[in-house]
């Protein structure tokens, strides 16, 4: 054994590997921080701790991508909400990184570890090229897997605080996005010059031009919050016209572009809840779109993209997709290891020997309403999932 | 969907906070242009045809769940619960073998049609935040029939939702019992002979609406609960003149005072809880329940003692600082103090899946080392909300005599993965998940686009 940790051998468990279909009565074994090996027939190595994992369920540590959990403590007090600068501060800030504020310690995080969460694609609020989202592992510390891991941009919402988009939005969203992937071309070809002072000037800062000329070099994905069908297909031929590589946030009608986002094979986080017609760019929203979407070969992604507080109901959001036709596994899938590959964490979200050893436990079926998250470990080591609430139930439950 | 995607889940009591959403309301009982009595919406009972349930799974909210058990039903109501029951000619029989019935779902605090969706200027329409006293104004006054989201709660098995205005208000307005039957008015939809209710409201929305964003009382706690004393003082001495115009706001609380009308009260905190409970004894009177109520675990034996209900989410927290000791055990707590508990959505997302918030919650108190049977936690969104409304005697369980209010399920109506197949409402079928037909909403005609 290469550390001085002892390996865990959870035996006996149905295992969902976050690819394909479940292995029934298997081992999983821990090394430190990976995962050494997963099978039916795997035997537990000598001198490894056994936990009796019969009757239970594993799975790979559920990713909440595109949340906020980490940025705030309680959503409605301003003095606890980080990362949601005003649209009016500067709506293009691209060198914003929410990794610089994500909050371990913030209220939200255990709540969400509770439901099975142990990575998050955190994206920074507000503004209309918000800022760069952080993956990062819910842990106390070393919490940090990749500072910038996409870079979110608002269509439909400005993001933070609820409340009428600035008038005509779209248009001067798109508006400004093109001209900022415009600004940016123009940099990439012409930085010695940019350098000193010989080129135009441009419209965002070096900073700005520095994160953006990772995004046309296909290196930094972008998410692209926008729900309306038309909207989809601008999304579409901007990342077309500038080589970007993007991820469809939000997409309530998605759906209708099915077979355009499985041949550009552009990924859709899409959210179970977000069923109604809650406003004039989602009117056909629909319960089965991830159903829809999968069937026509596009990556889908699940997620709670309400406030973090819900976050714990990312596993009943997929099984409310499950309920709608999805397969299970690709519910699993698209909690797991879809988006570790998405945003290229490429040691997550599966259980394979040498992945990272995020895992949960729990006792049933993890997209159940009746079931819940018994232990975890990220990164190999068991890590509390008892929050506040439990703590206060405990106290008032013996009055 | 910016709103729907980010925000998703403030609506109602939180969404307030922003918006600055609604209050309740309440009218007089019989002002002089009192509205005639309501009527079933659906087709009087008498021409419901009768009905058996064959084979199911039956939970009927008020005893132990029943094995391949039948429902019969006539003139609209439960005739019998039990097994073999007999086909009469003219009876239709449908098999519903493997499938679940329960209850009619309840829920005891909506914002559909005052708050419905699209979010518009104009669908706006359950908070009158424009003084903090509004004992005269009604929800159903404001209730747009057309709600899409009224269609997705009656497909997760929702028959019966209580829409207030608000809580931006002290007292915000007269709420209102409804039945989710096709109709052109709030007033076809009433469930006959449901009491009147007053929402009234404690805490941070009444202080960020008047005081912090219009520097107006109340800005406090302590105004809060001055001005509402005052308020039922001089409603406890009212006295209509005859001969002289009736005072309707005055002439609701003179109401209230006398218990005539049921209070809902949203309220988080446990403190201001007994606040209220104080001051409301003050008065000879307490309100019928707590809404949204988080706390309530923390006073469970004061609420049982006073018999004043609580209503409840599964896993609501943290939105608001009086939402910060919310806890998911609190519905199972509260249950086993014998205080009667519901479950509500104050969303329109969440109320498409009440049973899954009764199933999250039954699981926090198991969780949590609290037995919870599934037939109580089956009562959090029937029978007890029923109660609470007032509406008991007719809806709420599956008992004979009762209002044919029912839904077959798929399967464990405690199952993420259960469907409400069919849905009745006094016995008529006003739901059916495999003819699913035209939108209900003529607003969505047209707009759901082609699969």
């Amino acid at each position: 054994m290469k550390s001085l940790v002892l390996a865990i051998a959870l035996v006996g468990a149905t295992v969902y590997t976050g690819e394909g279909p479940p292995l029934h009565g298997a081992t999983v074994v821990i090394d430190a921080n990976r995962i050494q090996g997963v099978g039916t027939k795997l035997r537990a190595p000598e001198g490894a701790k056994r936990i009796d994992a019969s009757g239970m369920v594993i799975t790979p540590g559920l990713v909440a991508v595109a949340t906020r959990v980490g940025t705030l403590d309680i959503e409605l007090e301003p003095t606890s909400v980080e990362a949601t600068l005003p649209f009016s501060a500067d709506p293009v800030r691209a060198a914003l990184r929410a990794a610089d504020t994500y909050n371990p310690a913030s209220f939200t995080v255990p709540i969400a570890r509770a439901g099975g969460i142990t990575s998050a694609l955190v994206v920074p609020g507000g503004g209309q090229i918000s800022g760069q989202a952080a993956w990062v592992d819910l842990t106390d510390k070393d919490w940090l897997r990749r500072g910038s891991a996409a870079l979110r941009v608002a269509i439909d919402a400005p993001g933070g605080p609820p409340g009428p988009p600035p008038a005509g939005v779209r248009s001067a969203a798109f508006l400004r996005l093109r001209e900022t992937l415009a600004d940016a071309r123009l940099y990439r070809a012409n930085r010695g010059p940019f350098l000193s002072n010989k080129l135009r000037e441009l419209s965002i800062s070096a900073a700005d031009l520095e994160v953006l000329d990772r995004a046309l070099a296909r290196e930094l994905i972008v998410l692209v919050e926008v729900n309306r069908a038309s909207d989809i297909r601008t999304v579409v031929e901007i990342a077309s016209d500038y080589g970007i590589r993007v991820v469809i946030v939000g997409g309530a009608e998605a759906w209708q572009h099915a077979a355009l986002l499985a041949r550009e094979q552009i990924p859709v986080v899409l959210d179970p809840f977000d069923d109604l017609p809650a406003n004039f760019s989602a009117l056909s929203s629909r319960p089965d779109a991830a159903a829809i979407l999968r069937k026509a070969g596009v990556r889908v992604m699940l997620a709670d993209l309400g406030s973090p507080h819900f976050a714990h109901r990312l596993r009943q959001a997929a099984g409310n997709a499950v309920a709608a036709g999805l397969p299970y596994d690709a519910a699993i899938a698209s909690l797991t290891s879809v988006p570790a590959q998405v945003f290229g964490i490429a040691d997550a979200g599966s259980i394979r020997a040498g992945a990272v050893a995020n895992l949960v436990l729990w006792n049933g079926d993890p997209l159940e309403v009746t079931t819940w998250a018994e232990r975890m470990w990220i990164r190999g080591q068991e890590i509390s999932l008892e929050t506040r609430q439990d703590l206060l139930t405990e106290r008032y439950k013996q009055r | 969907m910016s709103r729907g995607v980010t925000f998703r889940g403030l609506t109602g009591a939180v969404l307030l906070a922003w918006a600055a959403f609604g209050c309740a309301v309440f009218a007089s009982q019989d002002p002089p242009q009192a509205p005639p009595p309501a009527k079933s919406a659906v087709a009087p009972a008498a021409a419901a045809a009768p009905l058996l349930l064959r084979g199911a799974t039956v939970m009927t909210a008020a005893g132990p769940t029943l094995e391949r058990a039948d429902v019969r039903v006539e003139n609209g109501r439960i005739s019998r619960v039990g097994a073999n029951l007999a086909a009469e000619p003219g009876v239709a029989v449908i098999d519903v073998a493997g499938r679940w019935i329960t209850p009619g779902i309840i829920d005891p605090h909506s914002h559909l049609g005052v708050y419905a969706v699209p979010a518009t200027n104009s669908t706006a329409d359950g908070n009158e935040m424009t003084g903090p006293f509004k004992p005269d104004i009604r929800a159903e006054d404001s209730f747009w029939p057309q709600d899409p989201a009224i269609e997705r709660a009656l497909a997760g098995g929702v028959t019966t939702i209580h829409v207030l205005p608000g809580s931006a208000n002290l007292v915000g307005g007269q709420g209102v019992s409804l039945r989710l039957v096709p109709a052109l008015s709030a007033r076809e939809m009433r469930v006959p002979d449901a009491p009147p209710t007053m929402k009234m409201a404690c805490g941070e929305n009444p202080m960020r609406i008047y005081g912090a964003a219009k520097g107006a009382e109340p800005q406090t706690r302590m105004a809060e609960v001055a001005m509402l004393r005052q308020k039922l003082e001089n409603a406890r001495a009212y006295k209509p003149e005859s001969g002289k115009a009736l005072e309707f706001s005055t002439d609701a609380l003179a109401r209230v005072v006398r218990g005539e009308i049921l209070v809902q009260n949203h309220c988080y905190r446990a403190d201001e809880m007994l606040v209220r409970l104080d001051l409301f004894a003050e008065f000879g009177t307490a309100p019928r329940a707590f809404h949204h109520a988080v706390e309530a675990y923390k006073i469970r034996d004061r609420l049982a003692r006073a018999g004043v209900g609580a209503v409840v989410w599964a896993d609501w927290a943290g939105l608001k600082m009086e939402l910060v000791d919310a806890v998911p055990a609190n519905a199972a707590l509260l249950d086993q103090a014998g205080v009667r508990v519901a479950l509500h959505s104050d969303s329109p997302y969440d109320i498409q899946r009440l049973n899954q918030e009764a199933a999250k919650a039954m699981a926090a108190g198991r969780k949590a080392g609290i037995p919870v049977g599934r037939e109580a936690a089956l009562r959090w969104i029937t029978a007890n909300p029923a109660w609470i409304l007032g509406i008991d005697a007719r809806t709420g369980t599956l008992e004979p005599g009762k209002d044919a209010d029912l839904v077959v399920w798929s399967g464990d109506p405690f199952s993420v993965y259960a469907h409400a197949e069919q849905v009745y409402i006094e016995g008529r079928r006003v739901y059916d998940r495999a003819h699913p037909g035209a939108p209900r909403s003529d607003f969505e005609l047209g707009l759901r686009g082609a699969k």
